[in-house]
């Protein structure tokens, strides 16, 4: 069944429509999610509300992208949506625990070099990785994160941000150079501080 | 302190092996029950959302047209109430002046009235 079809479908309320829908994106969407929060039930969580928005949204939806499309851009604003939370939160509970790749990071315990083949199962690194990419611009934040993800091509992630293959390419290049300056940043001053 | 080759070569590694599991996130999936589970979320928003009949009295036209009647009726009230204050009023000095009149024997009000109109 084409998407078109499904679309219509679901507009005219066909019994089981809707669901067809759900089981067509919905590792696509968690995955998405997962990429952006690295955390399961906080993707699954997501997965749900990318839905709800869906069901409620779907009669409104004009077809100006495709389905799935639509779809990815509810998924990936909801995960900024969690991911602006978490920062509010984390400002607002002091600098216990905090990683911050700025240039005036000072609270971040040094990392153990110990153990050179623990990789991102450490908690430590997950965490700088994860502070370092939301310090990314949103845009690059956002194609990086989608060029992660095995299922969706280039030009899904250019249609999920609204523009074209060339300036994904290139996002993905800036937010990759931008990373690696933050990393090396924090890892140089924790090297002197050690 | 200077940094030393040892130590660069370390921080190489770090970051590399840091964007490397940027790569190698595992691909999840959604959990069992996720569609019924679903379901469930968006009938308790759906009936969290439902407005009761009585709320629509409350839009368009009709919402209007109450407001007219509401202010209408408040604006007789007030009237009414008025009224009702200046004739008690009114009432309550003649009854006083009636009471002086009797007090001192000196012809009441009406009969003033009645006198007047002779």
């Amino acid at each position: 069944m084409n998407e078109e079809q499904l679309l219509s479908d679901i507009q005219e309320g066909k019994s089981g429509a809707f669901q067809r829908l759900v089981e067509l994106y919905q590792n696509q969407v968690i995955n998405i999610c997962y990429r952006f929060v690295r955390d399961k039930t906080d993707a699954e969580d997501l997965a749900q509300e990318t839905f709800i928005e869906v069901y409620f949204s779907i009669n409104r939806f004009r077809q100006q992208s495709s389905l799935g499309t639509w779809i990815h851009r509810i998924a990936v604003s909801k995960s900024l949506d969690l991911l602006k939370q978490y920062s509010r939160l984390k400002r607002g509970g002091g600098s216990q625990g905090t990683v911050r790749l700025d240039a005036r990071a000072v609270d971040i315990p040094a990392p153990s070099w110990t153990g050179p083949d623990r990789i991102l199962e450490d908690k430590e690194s997950l965490d700088i990785l994860t502070q370092a990419l939301n310090s990314l611009p949103k845009k690059q934040h956002v194609a990086l994160i989608l060029s992660t993800y095995d299922g969706m091509t280039y030009q899904e992630i250019a249609d999920t941000l609204g523009t074209s293959l060339s300036a994904v390419e290139s996002l993905i290049y800036r937010a990759r150079e931008n990373l690696k300056k933050k990393l090396r940043t924090y890892y140089e001053r924790s090297v002197k501080k050690s | 302190m200077k940094r030393t080759d040892n130590d660069l070569a370390q921080i190489d590694r770090k970051i590399e092996q840091t964007l490397a599991g940027l790569d190698t996130t595992e691909s999840i999936e959604t959990g069992p029950h996720f569609y019924t589970r679903l379901m469930a979320k968006i009938k308790e928003t759906e009936s969290g959302e439902i407005n009761p009949v009585w709320l629509s009295l409350f839009r368009g036209r009709l919402a209007a047209s109450l407001l007219s009647l509401v202010i209408l009726l408040n604006a007789v009230t007030t009237i009414m109430v008025i009224r009702n204050v200046q004739e008690d009023r009114n009432e309550y000095r003649r009854n006083n002046v009636e009471a002086v009149a009797n007090e001192y024997s000196l012809p009441s009000v009406s009969e003033t009235l009645d006198l007047a109109q002779e």
